[in-house]
């Protein structure tokens, strides 16, 4: 094995010792908390779901991340192994483009500005309003694939690269499991809300709520592209 | 009460996502699915799976299955051998002008092609309940005659008509194809007009026809029409 693997081997073993340990040694409350009634003071959020799947149960959408994250690797690892689409040759691609409709190369810019900014509004308002990172995550993904009409995959994906989209992406998901370390760290309890509740109703409120929307959101949006992009680029163009 | 009416209308469309034959338009009935379901989910007092149902049952999973379609759709094609045009070639496989043309055109309508070898040309007004398309150097002043019931003829190559010594008519690849096996010379050939090698598409196909129609303008504006015909026949 190479170092890095194991280095990595080690963090997983790492973290889930940890976990387990941190999980035998919580006492779960039973029938004593009711989530709707405080959850203004506790939370912050006027959303009370997005309460529910980033503080209460942080520990399901952690995992809910993970799967997410796992499917995506998988279908960009084994269709990196199948042949590519035929029509990859460049001289077809460029036949290809030259017959793009002029309404989808110009309406296509435009729907995918309007999806991103609409994914960006319901991950910030996630813990305001119905909402929150998964859902703005796939819209702001799938709105990239619209811009596929009057440019090539290939393109956007050499631009996503350029950005380091795909590091950003690891590090996002080594930051949200770290995170619950921070409480651990700093409230002696996994998984905590470290952030202030703030005044419900105000942006900054809910704790962790608009940070991790925003940090799921993008690894969301990052995972759906891929997923997309793999599949086209085996499948050839829609 | 609004729930409801979306319920039932997601109802329906499920069951008329079974029933059409199309496979983009079920695609497209699914979308409208997930977003009856999204509205419904909206009227129960739910709007985050709302947005959820919206987002990924109304767009991820239809772009997902547009994808997926793609090379669905089979065309079963049959041909008679002519040389240059569509023969088979080293280890047997199907080679020639026509043949990369018509896997050109295929490719570009995402459908996949069977090839079936006609031998028989009395059975000719028969094979149009067989084959979607037939090929194969087929000239129309050339017996059989076709039948223009049956058939929608699309002109891809221009070609010239020649009597051989024996007097049967030929064309102008299976007379380069004589002279090269030195089964005949060039003096043998008579000239007698022009003419034009043919597609053969089913009347019951006349969008394949006229796509692939479509299709062959823009091959000829671009140089690659030129660069297959230089490729396959000289």
């Amino acid at each position: 094995m190479k170092l890095n693997q194991i280095i990595v081997l080690f963090i997983l073993v790492f973290f889930g010792i940890t976990i387990i340990i941190n999980i035998g040694s919580t006492q779960f409350p039973v029938n004593e908390v009711s989530y709707l009634d405080d959850v203004l003071e506790s939370n912050g959020s006027l959303n009370v779901v997005t309460a529910i799947y980033l503080d209460y149960r942080l520990y399901d959408s952690l995992f809910e991340v993970i799967v997410f994250f796992i499917a995506a690797f998988g279908v960009s690892m084994v269709l990196n192994k199948l042949p590519k689409s035929t029509l990859e040759s460049q001289e077809e691609i460029d036949y290809e483009y030259d017959a793009v409709d002029m309404r989808m190369s110009i309406s296509g810019n435009i729907i995918f500005f309007l999806s991103l900014l609409f994914s960006l509004y319901i991950m910030i308002t996630g813990h305001l309003g119905p909402g929150g990172g998964f859902v703005g995550g796939v819209i702001a993904g799938t709105g990239l694939l619209v811009i596929s009409g009057n440019r090539d995959v290939e393109e956007i994906e050499t631009e996503l690269k350029k950005m380091r989209i795909h590091l950003i992406e690891k590090i996002v998901m080594f930051f949200i499991p770290a995170s619950g370390f921070l409480g651990l760290i700093f409230y002696h309890q996994g998984l905590k809300n470290f952030l202030p509740a703030g005044v419900p109703g105000t942006l900054f409120s809910g704790g962790n709520a608009l940070l991790f929307n925003l940090l799921i959101g993008f690894k969301v949006f990052v995972g759906t592209w891929t997923i997309l992009y793999n599949f086209v680029r085996h499948r050839g163009s829609i | 009460m609004f729930s409801a009416l979306f319920w039932s209308l997601a109802f329906l469309l499920s069951i008329t996502m079974l029933i059409v034959k199309n496979l983009k338009t079920a695609i497209l009935f699914f979308g409208l699915f997930g977003t009856m379901t999204s509205g419904a989910y909206m009227f129960m007092g739910a709007p985050d799976v709302s947005f959820a149902s919206l987002a990924l049952g109304a767009g991820f999973t239809t772009f997902v299955f547009l994808i997926a379609i793609r090379n669905t759709g089979k065309v079963i094609v049959g041909y008679r051998s002519a040389p240059y045009l569509i023969y088979k070639g080293v280890r047997d496989e199907l080679t020639g002008f026509e043949f990369e043309i018509l896997n050109e055109f295929l490719k570009e309508e995402n459908l996949k092609a069977e090839f079936i070898e006609i031998q028989d040309d009395e059975a000719f007004d028969q094979l149009h309940k067989q084959c979607d398309l037939f090929i194969g150097g087929i000239i129309q002043e050339k017996k059989p005659e076709i039948n223009t019931d049956k058939w929608l003829y699309k002109e891809i190559l221009e070609t010239r008509l020649l009597k051989d010594s024996t007097g049967n008519l030929t064309d102008l690849v299976r007379m380069k194809e004589k002279i090269i096996n030195h089964e005949a010379e060039a003096d043998d050939f008579e000239y007698i007009g022009e003419s034009h090698y043919l597609f053969l598409f089913e009347h019951h196909r006349p969008e394949m026809a006229r796509n692939f129609e479509e299709y062959l303008d823009k091959l000829k504006k671009t140089n690659q029409f030129e660069s297959i015909v230089r490729r396959h026949i000289g």
